[in-house]
């Protein structure tokens, strides 16, 4: 039986996972090494919604993994189809609403999980208008309104 | 705002961590995500905020994004075309495709930007991509371009030139000791062929008024240059003739750092084409349809080495490709010198001897080529381009 890890999400939820799990984030993976997780991780920035999804992404990608090295000699004829379904797998695992996606990103880059961060970051921000943008990261808007048209003035093309 | 969540928490093994509220989300954090995102995405969102206009802006965030732009090299396609009396450069690029390893497949190019003017005359090139800057001129207006940001700068005139006896040749160079780019010009005595001054011009984002254009002494002089300029570490280098005319060839270097000339010798043979090979100078040889590659492996003893002598297939030939440069990986790199719908580049492989080629999709469906497409559209390559969003 592989060592468990615990996780302690911020409503003070436990979470057990495979370590080979947990290995996929680098900030617990160092703790790993540093031998500092018994008793578990509490993750006060986590939720438990945001928790069960980072932890679905890292037991996907280390499954996906270990099918990836078990097919190594079959890569030419299936090594692109998995890449393939789990790119599919992905698309689908992001498909949440916006707070949740947000907390993902904050997640992932607290946890140091950079496929999670990528792919999470993308999916925020690809086709969002300038307003959206500044939704998506409660920025308030600090351009005068004649500073922004100029800006945008300056930089109308890439508008088009 | 940061807020501390676990003060009170000292159990060992506790990650002690501040929440970013949402009003915040941490700076560096921001700085990682916009890196994600390609040149077009950061233009648009410099309008986002003053914070992240600052953040795309910024020296370190321009050296990061350079540092991953070169470790994904592109192709730049430059059309020369002229469309209702209209001179016009369109920029296209499409993604390194030395992933690739079928031995055909292809690449889809995206529009950049078209320059044009209405006055008579194509547009030269005088420089390929330089870390992601061209330089280009049309009649006696020179200009340093880049595609990614679109932004296109004058190079200020020179009122001692007197275009219609003097000749002027221009070299876009990137100097790293300063980080800064220069243009090395050439000008010929009135009413002859022959260099006998030599200029540099350094861009800045402020730029002085006065004699923008400063002098540089070498002991080079009285050569017409014979060859494009190749630039590597900050040295270009170009071929000249000298005196006695027949067959004395040298290789000139100036470096832009020092601002210095140098002459190296060549092997002896008269190259068709300079490039960049693996980081070293070399020389492409074209006789019929064989070719040599040599390579300047020491520049200060000015040893060359030959590779075997290559030769392209008839079928190839007759399509007459163009050397157009080398990959990161030391392939050759040959493309057709004029446009059409079915285009391939081909991808030579020194080492196995084999050919690939690769189809560029996407230009002729891109509406701004389409419709000012009519006559023939001479096209020129540049290999290692790359995506550069510093503004001037």
């Amino acid at each position: 039986m592989s060592k468990k890890i615990i996780f302690e999400s911020s409503e003070g939820e436990s979470f057990e996972v495979d370590e080979a799990v947990a290995l996929e984030c680098q900030t617990i993976k160092n703790m790993i090494e540093d031998d500092c997780t018994d008793g578990g991780i509490p993750l006060a920035n986590v939720n438990s919604a945001t928790l069960t999804k980072v932890i679905d992404y890292c037991k996907k990608h280390v499954e996906a993994a270990a099918a990836a090295e078990a097919n190594a000699g079959d890569k030419d004829i299936y090594g692109a189809n998995k890449d393939i379904e789990l790119k599919t797998w992905d698309e689908e695992f992001v498909k949440v609403d916006q707070p949740l996606l947000f907390d993902l990103m904050l997640a992932a880059n607290f946890l140091i999980i950079p496929g999670l961060l990528d792919l999470t970051c993308k999916t925020m921000m690809r086709g969002k208008t300038v307003l959206q943008i500044r939704e998506i990261f409660h920025i308030k808007k600090d351009y005068t309104d004649a500073e922004e048209a100029e800006v945008r003035k300056e930089n109308a093309w890439a508008f088009e | 705002m940061k807020t501390k969540e676990m003060e009170e928490s000292n159990n060992e093994g506790v990650i002690t961590t501040f929440r970013h509220s949402l009003d915040s989300i941490p700076l560096d954090l921001i700085g990682d995500i916009l890196l994600k995102f390609p040149a077009k995405s950061l233009v648009e969102f410099t309008c986002v905020s003053n914070t992240w206009y600052s953040i795309i802006r910024s020296q370190m965030f321009i050296k990061t994004f350079m540092s991953m732009s070169i470790s994904r090299p592109r192709i730049l396609l430059t059309f020369k075309r002229n469309h209702n009396g209209e001179n016009e450069l369109l920029f296209f690029s499409s993604p390194d495709t030395s992933q690739v390893s079928n031995d055909s497949s292809s690449v889809v190019s995206r529009h950049e930007m078209t320059i044009s003017r209405t006055s008579l005359g194509d547009y030269i090139i005088h420089s390929p991509s330089v870390r992601g800057f061209l330089c280009c001129s049309h009649q006696h207006q020179y200009m340093v371009c880049n595609p990614t940001t679109r932004q296109v700068i004058n190079l200020p005139e020179d009122h001692r030139f007197d275009h219609g006896t003097m000749k002027c040749y221009m070299h876009l160079g990137y100097d790293p000791s300063s980080d800064k780019y220069k243009v090395l010009r050439m000008v010929t005595q009135p009413g002859s062929n022959l260099v006998s001054e030599h200029s540099v011009y350094t861009l800045e984002r402020q730029q002085c008024s006065y004699s923008p254009w400063r002098r540089v002494e070498g002991d080079i002089s009285n050569y017409i240059p014979s060859s494009n300029g190749v630039c590597i570490n900050g040295v270009v280098y170009y071929e000249a003739r000298i005196k006695p005319w027949i067959s004395s060839v040298v290789l000139v270097t100036f470096d832009f750092g020092s601002e210095r000339f140098c002459q190296i010798k060549t092997p002896g043979e008269k190259f068709t084409c300079l490039a960049n090979y693996k980081g070293k100078l070399a020389g492409l040889s074209l006789l019929g349809n064989s070719f040599n590659l040599w390579v300047l492996d020491d520049v200060k003893e000015q040893t060359w080495s030959k590779t075997d002598t290559f030769v392209l297939s008839h079928t190839l030939w007759n399509i007459q490709l163009k050397f157009s440069g080398t990959t990161d990986a030391g392939e050759l790199v040959f493309a057709p010198s004029s446009f059409s719908d079915d285009f391939h580049v081909f991808y030579f492989d020194i080492k196995e001897k084999t050919m690939r080629r690769v189809k560029l999709e996407g230009v002729t469906n891109d509406e701004e080529f389409r419709c000012r497409r009519k006559h023939l559209c001479y096209v020129s390559i540049s290999c290692d381009h790359v995506e550069n969003i510093y503004m001037y």
